[in-house]
C-alpha cells in the first residue's frame, strides 16, 4: 500500500513535469529556459520526497533524506543562475559557471561521503571517517548557508533588474520574485523553521506548498504572455496525438489492414501535424520580425522626433541671431511683401521714419497716403519722382523727408528673389541717413568755389591791369619796362592756370566735374585746341603744324569743353617742352573704332623709368623739372580723367633728347563711353 | 553802345569801365543789387556785364528781375563772375543769360570783343 505523503507528492511531480515541459517548450529564451531546468528540479525533488516517506529501511531513508538535501540545494543554484540571466538574457560569466560547478561537487561529496549524518532533528556530526560504513551520512550548516546565501543573492539580482530594466522587463522580474517567495517560503518554513520548533507533521506537505509557485507562474505567463500558448499547445497535443498512434500501430489485431493502416494514419498525422506546427512558428516568427520592424520603426521615429527637435532649435536660434543683427543695425530696414505690404520694420528704421512699427505692420501705404505721420514711409516706398521703385533688380534711390525732422536718406530697394522664382516674393529696403555726408559734400563743393573766387579776383586784377599798361593805354611803357612787365604777365597767367588746374582735379575727384556730352565735330575741336596754343604768347616758339585729314571725320559723342582742355594742355606741353627750332605736329584720323589724336613733338623726351608714373598727380619728369621750374604737374592728370571719362585711352612714346608722341584714342560708338556719374552705393 | 556794369570790386569795375570807355560805349555802372535795379530803371541799357556774388542780392536774382520784367527782358547779360561751377553756369543759362565769362581766365580785350559781337549792328 502506497502512503498518502507518497502518492500526494508524486502527483505533485507529475504538475510540475508537465508545468516544466510546458515553460521548455514555450519559449527561446535561455533565462526562461533554465527556469524550466529549475521547475524540472523541483520535480524531481518532489518525486525523492514521495520516495522518503514510501521506503521502510533505515539504507533508503538516509539516502533519500540525502538526496532530497542535494536536489533542493541544485534548485537553489539553477534559481541563483536564472536570476543573473533573467530577463534581458544575459550570458552568465564563465567564472560564475565554474564557481557554480564547484559548489554542486562540493555539495555532492559533503552529502554523500561525509560524516555529518542529516536527520529530521538537523544534523549530527560523527567522529568516524569510514566513508563506507557511514555511506550515506553527510551534509552540516553548508546546506543552510548555501541555501540561504543563494537565495538571497538571487533575490538581490531580481531588485536590481527591478530597478534598472525597462518597466515592462521590470513588471516580469517583479513576478517571477514574488512567485518564488511565494513558492519557497511555505517548503522552508513546513521543512526547515517547523522542525525546528519540534514540529515534524507538515513535513510531507512542503512540495503540496510549493505548487503554489508553479500555479502562480502559470498565471503570470497567461497575463503576461511570456510564452506562447497556442505553440505549446500545439505541440503538446500533437506529441501525444502521435504517441498514442504510434503504440496503436503495435495493439492492432488485424496484420495487413490494420497495422498497415494504423502506420498511413500515424505517418500522415506525424506529417500534419508537422507541417501544422511549422506554421505556427512560421507565423509567430512573423510575429516576432514585425515586432522588430515595429520596435526599430518606433525607435527610427523617435530618432527623428530628436533630430526635428534639434533642428528646430537650432533654425530658431539662427533666427534669433539674425533678427538681432537686423533689429540692432544703424541703418534702417523696412521689409515689404509681394503685395507691398509691410511685414518687417527695425527700430532705425521707426527712429528715422518717425513711425512705430505697431502702427504700420500688414499695412500698405499707398502713393495718395495723406497721413503726415506716415509722410515719410510715403516717401521712401515711393520716392518721388522716380516712378515705381519695385522691380527685379537693386535700385538706389536718394529721398528727402522732413518728418520727424529733415533728412537725406540713401534708400536702397532689393527685391527678395526665391530660387526658383521669376517674381520677388518681397522686397525689402535699407535706408541709410546720408544727411550728414550731403551737407559735408554741399560745403566742400562751396568751399572749392569760393576759394576759386577768392583767388581767382585779385589774379584777374592783375591780369587786365598789366594787360592795360602792356597795351599803350595808359601811355607808352618804355622798353626796358616792357619786358618785366610781360614776364609778370606771364607769370600771373600761371597762377591763373594752376588755380584752374588744382579746381579741376578737386572737381574731378569729387565728381563734380560737370560732363556736358554732346555729337561734334572732332578735327574742328582740335584744330581750335591747337589755334588757342598757338595764340597765347610765348617767347620763342617751336613750330606748330596741324594736319587735317583727308576725308572728313565722323561725328563723336564728347564734352567740348573738357576735350579742349584735354587737347590743349597736350600741346602746350609739346611746345613748352620743345627747343624754339624743334617742332610740334597734330594729326586726327580715323582708325578701325577710333579717332586717333597724334601729338608729336621734337623735345626733350621723357626717361622711360618715368613713363609708367606720367599721369600721376603731381608728378613731373627730371627732364622736364630741369626745363621748366614751375609746372604743377597736373596737367596730364587732368588729360587722363578727361579722355578716361570719354571711354577713351592715351598712350605715350617717347625717346629722350628725340621727342614725345601722344596717341589719344577716342571711341566712335557713344556706347563705350562709361554711365554719367553713378550713384555710389555707400 | 550803352552798358552796364554790375561788379563790387572797385578796382575790376574800374578796369572794365575805362576799357569800355576808350572803347567808345557809354557806361553806367551798379556796385550792389539795390543800384542796379535803379540803374536799370533810366534809361535802360543796351548790355548788362553782370557779377555773381555781389554784397546784397546775388547777380542770379538780378537776372530773374529782369527776366521778369518786359522792359529789361530782351536786354542781352554777360555774366562776368569768377564763379565757374557747372551749377552756377546752368543756372545762369536758365535764366537767360546770354553768355558767362570767367574773369582770369578771360583778356579785356577778348571781352571787348564778346560785347562787339553784341553790338546791334553785328546782331
Amino acid at each position: 500500500m502506497i502512503p498518502l505523503a507518497s502518492l500526494v507528492n508524486w502527483l505533485i511531480a507529475l504538475l510540475v513535469g508537465a508545468f516544466g515541459i510546458i515553460v521548455y517548450a514555450g519559449t527561446t529564451r535561455k533565462s526562461t529556459r533554465i527556469y524550466a531546468v529549475v521547475s524540472f528540479f523541483v520535480q524531481v525533488w518532489a518525486i525523492s520526497v514521495g520516495a522518503y516517506f514510501y521506503t521502510e529501511t533505515p539504507y533508503w531513508l538516509v539516502f533519500w533524506n540525502r538526496f532530497n538535501h542535494f536536489v533542493a540545494s541544485l534548485i537553489a543554484v539553477f534559481y541563483y543562475l536564472f536570476s543573473t540571466m533573467y530577463p534581458l538574457d544575459r550570458k552568465p560569466t564563465r567564472r560564475m559557471v565554474i564557481g557554480l560547478a564547484l559548489l554542486i561537487i562540493l555539495e555532492w561529496y559533503l552529502y554523500f561521503y561525509s560524516n555529518i549524518i542529516i536527520h529530521d532533528e538537523g544534523f549530527t556530526l560523527r567522529a568516524s571517517l569510514d566513508r563506507y560504513h557511514d555511506l550515506f551520512k553527510s551534509v552540516g550548516p553548508l546546506f543552510y548557508l548555501s541555501f540561504a546565501a543563494l537565495f538571497a543573492l538571487a533575490f538581490k539580482n531580481f531588485a536590481k533588474s527591478i530597478r534598472e530594466t525597462e518597466p515592462l522587463a521590470a513588471q516580469e522580474a517583479r513576478t517571477v520574485l514574488i512567485g518564488t517567495i511565494m513558492g519557497f517560503a511555505p517548503p522552508v518554513l513546513v521543512d526547515i523553521i517547523l522542525p525546528k520548533l519540534g514540529f515534524y507533521d507538515a513535513y510531507w506537505l512542503a512540495p503540496v506548498l510549493a505548487l503554489g509557485w508553479v500555479v502562480f507562474t502559470l498565471y503570470s505567463i497567461a497575463r503576461h504572455r511570456i510564452l506562447n500558448v497556442r505553440l505549446v499547445f500545439a505541440e503538446v497535443s500533437v506529441l501525444v496525438m502521435s504517441v498514442i498512434l504510434f503504440a496503436n500501430i503495435f495493439l492492432s489485431e488485424q496484420l495487413v489492414f490494420g497495422v498497415a493502416g494504423r502506420v498511413v494514419i500515424f505517418l500522415a498525422f506525424a506529417v500534419v501535424g508537422g507541417f501544422f506546427i511549422r506554421n505556427i512558428i512560421q507565423k509567430e516568427e512573423q510575429k516576432e520580425k514585425l515586432g522588430i520592424l515595429t520596435k526599430e520603426l518606433a525607435s527610427l521615429n523617435s530618432s527623428l522626433e530628436t533630430q526635428v527637435g534639434e533642428r528646430t532649435q537650432e533654425l530658431t536660434a539662427q533666427r534669433v541671431h539674425t533678427e538681432t543683427i537686423i533689429e540692432n543695425l544703424t541703418n534702417g530696414i523696412v521689409e515689404y511683401g509681394r503685395d507691398l505690404r509691410i511685414v518687417r520694420m527695425n527700430r532705425a528704421a521707426e527712429r528715422l521714419l518717425g513711425v512705430e512699427r505697431t502702427a504700420v505692420l500688414g499695412k500698405v501705404i499707398l502713393p495718395t497716403e495723406e497721413s503726415p505721420a506716415l509722410s515719410s514711409l510715403r516717401e521712401i516706398t515711393y520716392p518721388r519722382g522716380t516712378g515705381s521703385s519695385f522691380g527685379s533688380e537693386l535700385l538706389v534711390q536718394e529721398v528727402t523727408v522732413s518728418k520727424p525732422k529733415e533728412y537725406e536718406f540713401q534708400v536702397a530697394t532689393a527685391p527678395i528673389m526665391a530660387a526658383g522664382f521669376t517674381e520677388p516674393a518681397g522686397y525689402i529696403k535699407v535706408i541709410r541717413d546720408i544727411t550728414r555726408e550731403k551737407q559735408v559734400s554741399r560745403e566742400k563743393s562751396e568751399f572749392i568755389s569760393i576759394a576759386a573766387h577768392q583767388l581767382r579776383t585779385p589774379l584777374s586784377a592783375i591780369k587786365w591791369t598789366l594787360e592795360v599798361i602792356l597795351g599803350g593805354d595808359k601811355g607808352v611803357v618804355p622798353d626796358k619796362g616792357h619786358v618785366p612787365l610781360s614776364r609778370a604777365h606771364q607769370t600771373n597767367e600761371k597762377m591763373i592756370d594752376l588755380v584752374n588746374d588744382l579746381l579741376n582735379v578737386a572737381r574731378i575727384e569729387d565728381g563734380r566735374f560737370g560732363y556736358v556730352f554732346g555729337v561734334h565735330n572732332i578735327e574742328e575741336i582740335v584744330a581750335a585746341a591747337v589755334q588757342d596754343s598757338i595764340s597765347s604768347p610765348k617767347e620763342q616758339m617751336a613750330s606748330v603744324l596741324f594736319t587735317r585729314p583727308e576725308h572728313p571725320l565722323p561725328q563723336i559723342s564728347c564734352d567740348p569743353d573738357k576735350l579742349s582742355l584735354a587737347l590743349h594742355n597736350l600741346i602746350d606741353n609739346a611746345i613748352q617742352y620743345t627747343p624754339h627750332d624743334g617742332k610740334v605736329e597734330v594729326s586726327a584720323r580715323e582708325e578701325g573704332e577710333n579717332i586717333v589724336v597724334k601729338i608729336q613733338d621734337s623735345g626733350i623726351g621723357i626717361a622711360e623709368k618715368d613713363i609708367p608714373r606720367l599721369f600721376s598727380k603731381f608728378f613731373r619728369s627730371e627732364q622736364a623739372k630741369r626745363m621748366r621750374g614751375d609746372g604743377s604737374g597736373l596737367g596730364l592728370y587732368i588729360v587722363h580723367n578727361i579722355i578716361a571719362r570719354h571711354g577713351g585711352t592715351i598712350d605715350v612714346q617717347s625717346k629722350e633728347h628725340v621727342g614725345t608722341t601722344f596717341f589719344v584714342r577716342l571711341p566712335l560708338n557713344a556706347s563705350s563711353i562709361p554711365e554719367a556719374d553713378e550713384t555710389i552705393y555707400y | 553802345m550803352r552798358i552796364l556794369v554790375i561788379e563790387d570790386d572797385k578796382f575790376l569795375r574800374e578796369l572794365l569801365i575805362g576799357k569800355l570807355v576808350a572803347e567808345g560805349h557809354e557806361i553806367t555802372s551798379a556796385t550792389d543789387g539795390k543800384e542796379a535795379i535803379v540803374a536799370l530803371e533810366n534809361p535802360v541799357p543796351e548790355l548788362v556785364l553782370l557779377d555773381l556774388l555781389l554784397p546784397d542780392l546775388s547777380g542770379f536774382e538780378i537776372l530773374e528781375k529782369m527776366k521778369a520784367r518786359d522792359a529789361w527782358k530782351p536786354v542781352p547779360v554777360i555774366v562776368l563772375s569768377n564763379l565757374d561751377q557747372k551749377e552756377d553756369l546752368d543756372r545762369a543759362k536758365k535764366l537767360g543769360a546770354t553768355d558767362f565769362m570767367i574773369k582770369a581766365n578771360f583778356s579785356l580785350n577778348e571781352i571787348l570783343a564778346r560785347i562787339q559781337k553784341l553790338a546791334p549792328g553785328n546782331k
